[in-house]
């Protein structure tokens, strides 16, 4: 892991809103087949960190280097930036006028520009590893929560991302449908597909993440192993989140 | 055939006399109304788009910010000036005016599909503005997500579902337009209002002409509202889907039309 070199780097990284600073001075780095998770209290930044990441928000300062690129030079292009950092959302976000397999296959053939057969094969192979392939022909508004995660999981690794980012990809789900998803996330960790999460399930953070982030008030407030974050952590604030989480 | 002396008399009589003439001004009326419907959306699609085009970044070079400005300023003049006229005047002002300022001697019909379809235009422009942000923002950010361009963006997830939310405007705008055209017997179109007004005039029986005309009118708006009804659930598609059995079909082809529908069928 050490002998490669990072996929993504972000540098001093600050984003603010008006006159609240939402984001300071951020640093991290993400190697091939990492799997991190953010975790802090809501308003702490993780979601707006994720989103700066592929430029949904334009950062107020700071750098992302992607392979050693700064993605804010002139040249670089932000369609195909994004077709290899993937995104899965807390709200699934699945176009509405398409069926399952069309979901799965606009992005291949728009921007990576496959033809129809490959896109095809593509989308029916990712579906199958989420256990969706039987429903292809089903509208988003035909399917439960977990299932349309499940789809949207799929649609996002038929683009063949680097890099999948989850904006808390279980929050708006009923409990049983939360085991869902994190099977199939799970099997991706173990398949090295890197990753960065934005989660609220301690236990699969604990479990699956090779680094994780805690975050408060716009900072990243204390990062380590699992085992360190979640068994001896050091920083008051971490310890008291952690906490309300247990005696929950 | 002894002179008609009741309302009912009349009105046989005169749809004896007339029904070929009054059903003329309908096929005119239904014309000016769909074609000016239709074009009345182009106008309006287009507007609706560009108005609803994401202003350029405070970076972004100055003539491009003076051009945005620009047409987004033209833009709005158009709907507001189109919204805030009868269309009636908007038929006087066309016809005769292009006549006197442009020498354009255009015929009463062609006047009609201009002021139809522009006026149309204006108000389906704010129609489209409105579907179109009225999509959930989290649909631009999926798309987005995968690297699609802002118009890919539009054309493959915005204005499909845009266009399926508005087509109950779009109907009314249609059923309007049916009704509305009867203005331009104002520059003398041959619509069914005219035709009733010329009718009406011979026997000076006007309840019984207008009587009939009324009929005639509900009959086209009812049936355009009963098809785009069934156009609306045609796009909806079906309420059930079927499930594939990736094994048995590792192709994963789509069924037929004919076996995707009725129940739910497992495999």
């Amino acid at each position: 892991m050490v002998t490669d070199a990072p996929i993504l780097k972000v540098q001093h990284l600050s984003k603010r809103f008006g006159d609240h600073q939402v984001l300071q001075d951020i640093d991290f780095e993400t190697y091939p087949r990492n799997v991190i998770c953010i975790i802090g209290a809501s308003g702490s930044g993780k979601s707006t960190l994720l989103r700066c990441i592929n430029l949904l928000e334009t950062p107020t300062s700071g750098e992302i280097l992607f392979h050693n690129g700064s993605i804010f030079s002139g040249g670089f292009n932000l369609s195909t930036y994004r077709a290899h950092v993937g995104m899965v959302f807390q709200s699934f976000n699945l176009f509405h006028n398409m069926t399952v397999l069309q979901n799965c296959m606009v992005g291949t053939r728009k921007v990576l520009k496959k033809n129809k057969e490959e896109a095809h094969d593509v989308a029916i192979k990712y579906l199958t590893k989420v256990g969706m392939a039987p429903y292809i022909n089903a509208k988003p508004a035909q399917l439960s929560g977990g299932q349309q995660q499940r789809v949207a999981i799929a649609r996002a690794l038929a683009m063949e991302p680097e890099i999948l980012l989850f904006d808390e990809p279980t929050s708006a789900l009923d409990p049983q449908m939360v085991g869902e998803v994190l099977e199939v996330m799970r099997s991706l960790a173990q398949e090295g597909l890197t990753m960065i999460i934005v989660t609220h399930e301690m236990a699969f953070a604990k479990d699956v993440s090779s680094r994780v982030i805690f975050m408060d008030q716009g900072v990243i407030a204390e990062e380590g192993s699992p085992s360190q974050i979640f068994e001896n952590p050091e920083n008051e604030r971490t310890k008291e989140f952690l906490s309300r989480f247990i005696n929950r | 055939m002894a002179s008609p002396t009741t309302f009912m008399e009349w009105v046989v009589f005169l749809l004896h006399k007339y029904l070929s003439f009054f059903l003329q001004g309908c096929e005119i009326t239904l014309v000016l109304a769909l074609v000016g419907t239709l074009l009345g959306c182009v106008i309006g699609l287009l507007v609706g788009v560009l108005r609803t085009v994401p202003a350029p970044g405070p970076k972004a070079n100055p003539a491009i910010k003076v051009l945005y400005r620009l047409m987004q300023f033209i833009l709005l003049a158009y709907i507001e000036i189109f919204r805030g006229t009868p269309m009636m005047v908007q038929a006087m002002v066309v016809y005769y005016g292009s006549m006197q300022v442009f020498n354009l001697n255009m015929s009463p019909m062609f006047a009609g599909f201009l002021v139809v379809s522009i006026n149309t235009g204006a108000y389906m422009a704010e129609t489209v503005r409105g579907g179109i942000e009225s999509i959930d923002a989290g649909q631009t950010e999926a798309a987005k997500a995968i690297g699609m361009t802002h118009w890919q963006t539009m054309a493959c997830v915005i204005m499909p579902q845009t266009i399926r939310n508005i087509l109950p405007q779009i109907g009314n705008n249609l059923i309007i337009n049916i009704k509305d055209t009867s203005v331009l017997n104002v520059i003398s179109v041959t619509e069914l209002y005219f035709n009733g007004k010329s009718a009406a005039g011979i026997y000076y029986r006007y309840f019984e002409v207008y009587f009939l005309i009324s009929i005639l009118y509900f009959i086209m708006t009812f049936a355009c509202a009963r098809l785009l009804r069934w156009a609306e659930r045609k796009i909806d598609g079906s309420g059930y889907y079927q499930l594939v059995d990736p094994l048995a079909d590792p192709t994963g082809t789509l069924p037929t039309k004919k076996k995707a529908k009725g129940v739910m069928r497992l495999w």
